[in-house]
């Protein structure tokens, strides 16, 4: 519990430390205020002269009339039968359709929905891998499409790449000692690919203003490299581990129910249990001859939360 | 003390008393949130001046909050801060007005100024921006951000999180750029 309280401490200090020459700001001009005010109430008293009766006096009756409820609900189940039907017999073809789609259109979703399906479907780790690695892939291309196009990089699609490649990083460090070298080096090789490949699409549109997510984007992934290179998983340990305190704190703040420390609360990153992977705790350089405990499993749940 | 939903159930009417204790009441902390992004107290009176404009003409539509009068005042002030941004590139943000850039005192030194501050918060993104600046700038609990952002309480503390991070992180590198 003191833990907890220390982390959202430590936050607010931070942030206090961090935000101060933004924390005060001088009085407003009252003549300002003034007429901004009576600007205002102008026009509130322009829109009140233009406003019909209220909603309450229309007579609204006739829509009743003319489209009874019970109809609505009917029409309403046709088409969901109708939808349920068409997404049985055409949903193949949607799913093929949108893997072409992009964060900005409609399939999108879809698209998404059969890249976790996908994942769920494949029990062996290098397989999972190689599907990861190939959706970081795919996220790299739509976000170079996206810049291509000028468009805002969607946080969304930030958070799944990250998210992506951080599983990826994870399930290739719990693999066995022989494997997790080269697993390591092959997501490595995929991030400089696509960190290349970011660069050369920004210098083509170097006149426009960067993309704040891009930004966010092109930082984490130099650090994902670098993490790579040190061949240390540790600030992504760390970070799991923070993020679990946090969701245990939030989890207590709404019971208000004390839980023993230690009790492990469900969703624990597979290094808490029992440690055994020095891959993921306390060797920093790969090829370093050691490959994980006796006691972990590989293919084990990794990423983002 | 009126409630917020019934002072929203009077302005829906165009009651004019309504309407002016709505202004009175969220104009100054609709300012002051935009005069921390913006730098500028002319910039920020336009934004409250959009801002209550945008709500009248919802209203008369039919339209505008439903209950949350605060949350959707911010959202449609953190809109406007947000094209702002985006009509204005990064390199020329630059606002001299000089708003809490005291000298700081003997043998502390202060991590940056307001305007590098105000830069480097354009780094983040829009719901990394408004988590961190609501929280610790304006005062508002994680549960009333939440509603802002239309997330969960534990997903607002990341973005806190990675915020507060994100923004250290720029601050450094522009520090790191200015002393080579």
């Amino acid at each position: 519990m003191n833990l907890f309280q220390s982390d959202a401490e430590n936050l607010d200090r931070d942030a206090e430390i961090l935000l101060k020459p933004l924390a005060d700001i001088p009085e407003r001009q009252p003549e300002r205020v003034r007429l901004g005010r009576q600007k205002y109430l102008n026009s509130a008293k322009s829109y009140a002269q233009a406003v019909s009766a209220g909603s309450n006096l229309r007579h609204t009756g006739w829509k009743t009339i003319l489209f009874p409820r019970k109809e609505f609900r009917t029409m309403s189940a046709v088409t969901t039968i109708l939808l349920i039907l068409a997404m049985i017999f055409g949903g193949g073809a949607t799913a093929v359709a949108a893997q072409t789609s992009q964060p900005d259109q409609a399939l999108y979703p879809v698209k998404l929905f059969s890249e976790d399906l996908r994942l769920a479907f494949a029990p062996q780790p290098q397989t999972r891998l190689e599907l990861l690695l190939q959706f970081t892939q795919t996220r790299a291309e739509e976000i170079n499409a996206l810049i291509a196009r000028g468009v805002n990089i969607p946080e969304a699609v930030q958070t799944r790449y990250q998210a992506q490649i951080e599983q990826a990083i994870q399930l290739a460090a719990g693999m066995d000692p022989d494997q997790a070298l080269k697993a390591m080096e092959q997501v490595l090789e995929r991030l400089r690919t696509q960190q290349t490949q970011m660069l050369q699409t920004r210098q083509t549109q170097n006149a426009a203003p960067e993309d704040p997510v891009m930004l966010q984007i092109r930082d984490m992934l130099q650090e994902r490299i670098g993490w790579l290179e040190s061949g240390s998983t540790i600030p992504l340990q760390e970070r799991n581990q923070q993020q679990q305190r946090q969701n245990q704190a939030a989890t207590l703040e709404v019971s208000e129910t004390i839980t023993p420390e230690g009790s492990g609360q469900g969703g624990a990153a597979p290094q808490d249990q029992g440690g055994a992977n020095p891959w993921t705790t306390t060797t920093p350089v790969p090829g370093s001859g050691y490959g994980p405990g006796p006691q972990s499993t590989p293919g084990h749940k990794g990423g983002k939360p | 003390m009126i409630s917020d939903k019934e002072l929203l159930r009077a302005a829906q009417k165009f009651d004019l008393s309504a309407l002016a204790e709505i202004y009175d009441q969220f104009s100054p902390a609709i300012y002051r949130y935009a005069m921390r992004f913006l730098g500028d107290s002319y910039l920020a009176e336009e934004c409250v001046a959009d801002t209550f404009d945008r709500f009248l003409r919802a209203i008369k539509q039919g339209g505008g909050p439903r209950d949350a009068l605060q949350a959707y005042l911010f959202r449609v002030a953190h809109n406007w801060i947000t094209d702002y941004y985006r009509r204005k590139p990064l390199q020329e943000t630059e606002l001299q007005e000089d708003t809490g850039d005291e000298p700081a005192p003997a043998g502390e030194a202060p991590p940056a100024s307001a305007s590098d501050l105000r830069n480097a918060l354009r780094f983040l993104t829009e719901d990394q921006r408004a988590a961190v600046v609501l929280k610790f700038l304006e005062g508002w609990t994680n549960e009333q951000i939440a509603r802002f952002l239309d997330k969960p309480v534990g997903a607002v503390k990341a973005l806190q999180h990675r915020g507060l991070a994100n923004l250290r992180k720029r601050l450094d590198s522009d520090k790191e750029r200015d002393g080579s």
